[in-house]
């Protein structure tokens, strides 16, 4: 029987300008780094409310990274100024809540760092597989367990 | 101790009234000086008056074309409230006629009725007693008897931490003003909490996020949420007649209509969240939550926080602009990459 | 009330641990636990989670027989999707320590959910595989007002067994075929009530209903009363007070409103059944844009009249209210029933 390794399902949601750029560049150069994010394009780090984070992990992903533009640098000027601040708080009451640190992480990654973006991503999974899979807020888990055996 | 503003320069003075026993009482309405009468303040007044604001900002007490002020009573903890939604630009503070009281403390009804019988407080001592402040501290007065309370035993929890007895804006003062506002204390359970393991922790939580009914009465009842179209609420649209069937249908629903675990975390965590700098730790979702859920836990963190990575405080000054509307260059970025 | 035909049997507080065991192997048993200032019918694994010193639970029968989450169907959308309907399980739950009002409140449930021609089979199963014992109120509930609505604080309605505290035990009384075969199974656990024990018993089940610590007005003339009171002002006044939070809808015992959306996620759907408030804004749009009930006052109207005009109208006079008094206990606002009541009888008098 073939087991299959566990290998975590992580959720990116990069800013188009500076992260989104920097991702490409680790594609065009051959950087090798983990294979397990999925990319969502923002047009801004800023974009990134809570609301999707959750949601992510609603859905079953086991870890999510945000990624935007280095302070100073954002495209729209302030936006990553407003993530930066509005995730500080996040980050705490996710944590408070029992959600292992681990799994949610912020970076800055400009446009030319291709190689800092393969190191963030092999970092993060590096961090987060051994955690396991996600289960604590996965909706289609809790509503399997509800599922009566017998069928109509 | 009952206003006369009555007399015109107010649409309605909001207040409270005797409840259903004596332990209780109900926001109510004034509109006449002659109703003036039936107004309350005693120790059963535990609802926040601040939240009926919101009330007629959605459903008007009054006729659209009355442009007068409403009257309310505030406490040392509403003030805040009102600091809270004048500063979001809900309101002015011309729209607004205050009433400062001071408040010893108000009682918790889930408290209370654990110690009926141990106080030996009867059925009827309950409907026909008054409940009233002596030394600063609850007695239940009967016609036969005087019941002395110990406040731990039935005070809201937020009356043991009272940041200040009265408020600081007010038109008019009764009672003397508090000098020593002190901070609320960073509350120990919530410091209890954040000791543990992720592990633990979600054991903790895990358990109060299933026995969440999802009754919204902790969002109903919020003194900072008015938002019309809630985001962890998918019955709720802001919609008019004019809205296509298409637009509707096809609103991002961030969290379903099923009270399982994660959704009934997702619908308290983002709450707590949204009342980043805004919660004033009136606990009044706590009170409300019929299946006795430890609110405020979630939203003295969110208040802690706050200060700690901030140096926030919901309620303190009308000039501070909302917390998530500006940044600072100093703002904590360890945890970034 | 005390019937001599029924089997009267008394249950010693030394057996109360191997009671409660003998119930678990019997069937998935549910009773009141304690949770902070609260206490809560839940599912029991061991018999120390359970609380024996509470007045009311906070939620009711209807989280046993009409639960937050029922999934009706579930469907995938692989190469061959399929869509598979659901029924819940047969496996018998016994509810131990339910209140009477809260077992008699299931009439209501059943005027609406059990109908001759297409009876709701969730409902229906879930209901037939539920043994009700009951704990009569030997000291009402402040808020309880059974007497006034036609209940009792010993009612025996819809229930399998009853059970009466007692300094030594429990007095126990089958009522029904599957309250007696319980009772069989239970075996040695109980024995025969002594004479002094069944008049002991009698006598505080006579004193519980002078107790009862409200009276509301009397609901038939309510009935009556209501049906000129549509466009009455006071609905405006309690309006007012209302923060639409839901609470009083989703712990009333009577209350059954639910809503049925499919929910998808990982590739996987569920049609889930969840409760619904009419008190929610949104409860009554139609697709056009139009709310008929688009402010408080007509909503709390609307619960009043349900209860009192529109169930009894529909279902042979019965008023679905069983005077548990959680309405008023848990609303924020302390919107009071029975003051509501007050206001219907006087404006009806007029």
């Amino acid at each position: 029987m073939e087991s299959e390794e566990y290998s975590p399902k992580i959720i990116a949601f990069l800013c188009n300008w500076c992260s989104y750029a920097g991702a490409d560049l680790a594609g065009t150069s051959r950087i090798q780094y983990s294979p397990n994010i999925r990319v969502i394009k923002v047009m801004c780090s800023a974009r990134v409310s809570p609301n999707f984070i959750l949601k992510a992990f609603l859905e079953g992903a086991d870890g999510v990274l945000l990624s935007g533009c280095h302070i100073g640098d954002c495209h729209y000027l302030k936006g990553n100024y407003f993530a930066r601040r509005r995730h500080a708080m996040f980050v705490n009451l996710l944590q408070y809540v029992g959600i292992e640190p681990q799994r949610f992480q912020m970076s800055w990654v400009s446009a030319s760092e291709g190689q800092k973006f393969g190191e963030v991503v092999s970092r993060f999974v590096k961090n987060v597989a051994p955690l396991g899979p996600q289960k604590k807020m996965v909706v289609a888990d809790r509503l399997d367990a509800l599922i009566a055996e017998e069928v109509k | 101790m009952r206003e006369s503003l009555s007399s015109g320069a107010v649409r309605t003075f909001i207040g409270w009234e005797q409840g259903s026993n004596s332990f209780r009482a109900r926001p109510a309405f004034f509109r006449n000086p002659d109703e003036a009468d039936g107004a309350i303040f005693s120790p059963a007044c535990s609802p926040c008056l601040v939240r009926m604001v919101i009330e007629d900002l959605h459903y008007p007490l009054d006729g659209p074309d009355d442009r007068r002020p409403l009257g309310i009573v505030v406490r040392g903890c509403d003030d805040k409230g009102i600091i809270e939604l004048i500063k979001d630009r809900r309101i002015c503070r011309e729209d607004v006629v205050i009433i400062g009281v001071d408040c010893p403390g108000v009682v918790d009804w889930k408290k209370a009725r654990g110690r009926l019988e141990n106080e030996g407080i009867s059925y009827d001592d309950l409907a026909n007693g008054e409940l009233i402040w002596k030394d600063r501290k609850v007695a239940l007065k009967t016609s036969e008897k005087e019941i002395n309370f110990n406040p731990e035993k039935i005070l809201m929890n937020k009356c043991l931490e009272c940041e200040g007895h009265t408020p600081r804006i007010y038109d008019v003062l009764i009672g003397e003003e508090d000098k020593n506002r002190n901070l609320a204390q960073h509350p120990k359970a919530v410091l209890d909490i954040e000791e543990r393991t992720p592990d633990e922790k979600w054991e903790f939580w895990e358990d109060v996020f299933s026995r969440c009914i999802r009754c919204f009465a902790c969002r109903n009842i919020c003194t900072y949420c008015y938002c019309e179209e809630c985001a962890v609420d998918p019955t709720t649209l802001a919609i008019s007649e004019d809205t296509s069937a298409a637009e509707k249908a096809n609103r991002p629903e961030w969290v379903g209509r099923d009270s399982t675990v994660p959704s009934n975390a997702v619908y308290l965590m983002l709450r707590a969240y949204h009342g980043s700098g805004r919660c004033i730790n009136c606990e009044e979702c706590d009170r409300a939550c019929p299946m006795g859920l430890p609110l405020r836990l979630l939203n003295r963190k969110v208040r802690k926080d706050a200060k700690t990575l901030f140096d926030y405080e919901a309620g303190n000054r009308v000039e501070d602009p909302p917390l998530f509307s500006h940044y600072c260059d100093t703002d904590p970025g360890d945890f970034i990459w | 009330m005390v019937a001599a035909a029924r089997s009267r049997k008394f249950l010693p507080k030394e057996h109360i641990q191997n009671f409660i065991q003998q119930l678990m192997s019997y069937g998935e048993l549910i009773a009141p636990k304690r949770e902070e200032d609260v206490v809560a019918l839940r599912s029991i694994s061991s018999p120390d989670e359970i609380e024996k010193d509470f007045m009311q639970t906070s939620n009711n029968l209807r989280t046993v027989v009409e639960p937050q989450n029922e999934i009706l169907l579930n469907f995938t959308d692989s190469l061959k999707p399929s869509v598979i309907e659901r029924l819940p399980p047969k496996d018998r739950k016994i509810v131990l320590w339910c209140r009477p009002c809260d077992a008699r409140a299931l009439s209501s449930l059943d005027d609406n959910f059990i109908d001759e021609s297409i009876p709701d089979p969730y409902y229906q199963r879930r209901r037939e595989s539920t043994i009700i014992i009951g704990l009569g109120c030997n000291r009402p509930f402040p808020f309880c007002f059974c007497g006034s609505v036609g209940g009792d604080p010993f009612s025996t309605d819809n229930l399998d067994i009853l059970t009466t505290r007692m300094n030594e035990g429990y007095i126990f009384e089958s009522l029904s075929k599957n309250g007696q075969k319980l009772e069989e199974y239970l075996g040695e656990i109980l024995r025969d009530g002594s004479p002094e024990e069944l008049s002991e018993a009698a006598e505080i089940q006579e004193k519980a209903n002078e107790l009862l610590p409200r009276k509301a007005p009397n609901p038939e003339e309510i009935v009556a009363d209501l049906r000129g009171l549509f466009d009455a002002p006071f609905w405006k006044k309690w309006g007012d007070k209302c923060i639409g939070c839901g609470i009083c809808t989703y712990l009333c015992p009577t209350c059954w409103c639910f809503d049925m959306t499919d929910i998808e996620t990982r590739g996987k759907g569920y049609r889930i059944r969840t409760w619904d408030s009419c008190q929610f804004p949104l409860f009554t749009l139609h697709s056009s844009g139009h709310n008929p009930r688009p402010d408080k006052a007509s909503r709390v109207r609307q619960r009043v009249m349900h209860k009192f005009s529109f169930h009894p109208t529909n279902f042979k006079g019965r008023v679905a209210c069983v005077g548990c008094g959680r309405c008023t206990e848990l609303c924020p606002m302390d919107i009071d029933l029975i003051s509501i009541l007050k206001d219907i009888a006087e404006a009806g008098e007029q």
